[in-house]
């Protein structure tokens, strides 16, 4: 059940400073803020309806997945919005995307008060791209098929 | 099969961090990677490379970093040097950028593959009893960055640790 303390206008103020300043670094966002706040401050029926369009938008990169963290972690307790991001954050076929852009994960790793964190989550987020590079390399071209 | 040099499935060009200091300030080295257009394995691995948390550790041609069907005590990030994967049905080659456990040892699972270097080998050390201390402190927002980045490198069935977990 999702938590009703949060009225829209509240969240959408509270959350647009952050989201203005991750989207100043980034890429062109094709879909309106207030309009992924919406839908994840909805009631079920109408997030249920809105998350194919906004899987669909992330996995086209319209929308990054961070955007869609740090929506949830404003209007969501942690426990609230995980089962959200799961159905959102899908893994990207793309060998050469970082799913998590750089420059939004930073703001999130400097705000952090856990010290050497962000070695570890660099590392882990290497280990991610290296990974997808080696299962990339390992499936067989299609060139390489026909020869 | 047979080959000399070994193709790297996954190796990081450190030609293209030359110059960049380790001692700069972080939006210092944000300029740079911006002004060198790097991609995010450089960004990352430089950040790595320079981070003052990590020890280092060299290990000789031939020997093994982690042992296939065991979990790992350690994770290694290859900075130099080469390392071979094999398995039963596989084997392969990793050059520098390549973290070898990480999420294994996260998880507490048996790495897949052992791990040998196939020359000197120079790596960033990172003890797992550290690492799982470290992660388990840290904000929920952030340990669910860890969650999905461990799930898109072990797969969606991945046993995630109760201490990770939301």
């Amino acid at each position: 059940m999702r938590p009703a303390a949060c009225p829209i206008e509240t969240v959408f103020r509270e959350a647009t400073p952050r989201l203005k300043a991750v989207q100043a670094g980034s890429q062109q966002v094709a879909v309106s803020l207030e309009q992924l706040i919406r839908l994840l401050v909805s009631d079920g029926p109408e997030l249920e309806a809105a998350l194919p369009r906004l899987k669909a938008q992330v996995s086209q990169r319209m929308v990054e997945p961070l955007q869609v963290v740090e929506l949830a972690k404003v209007v969501a307790p942690p426990a609230e919005a995980t089962p959200i991001l799961e159905q959102i954050v899908e893994p990207q076929s793309s060998a050469d995307t970082l799913w998590l852009p750089y420059k939004e994960l930073e703001d999130m790793l400097r705000n952090s008060s856990t010290t050497n964190v962000r070695p570890l989550m660099e590392a882990l987020l290497l280990q991610s791209l290296a990974s997808q590079a080696a299962e990339s390399s390992a499936a067989p071209s299609p060139a390489r098929q026909a020869a | 099969m047979g080959s000399v040099h070994p193709i790297h499935r996954f190796a990081v060009d450190r030609g293209a961090l030359k110059g960049i200091g380790a001692r700069l300030l972080q939006h210092e080295r944000d300029q740079a990677f911006d002004a060198r257009q790097l991609t995010p394995a450089e960004r990352l691995f430089f950040q790595v490379w320079a981070s003052e948390g990590f020890s280092t550790v060299i290990f000789r041609e031939g020997q093994t970093l982690s042992t296939g069907g065991e979990v790992p005590e350690a994770a290694y990030v290859i900075i130099s040097g080469s390392v071979v994967m094999q398995g039963d049905r596989e084997s392969y080659s990793l050059g520098p950028g390549a973290v070898i456990g990480l999420a294994e040892g996260l998880c507490q699972v048996p790495a897949q593959l052992t791990a040998r270097s196939t020359s000197l080998l120079n790596c960033k050390l990172i003890p797992m009893d550290t690492a799982i201390r470290t992660v388990a402190r840290t904000s929920p927002g952030l340990r669910e960055v860890f969650r999905l980045t461990i799930r898109r490198i072990l797969g969606e069935a991945a046993p995630i640790p109760r201490w990770l977990a939301a």
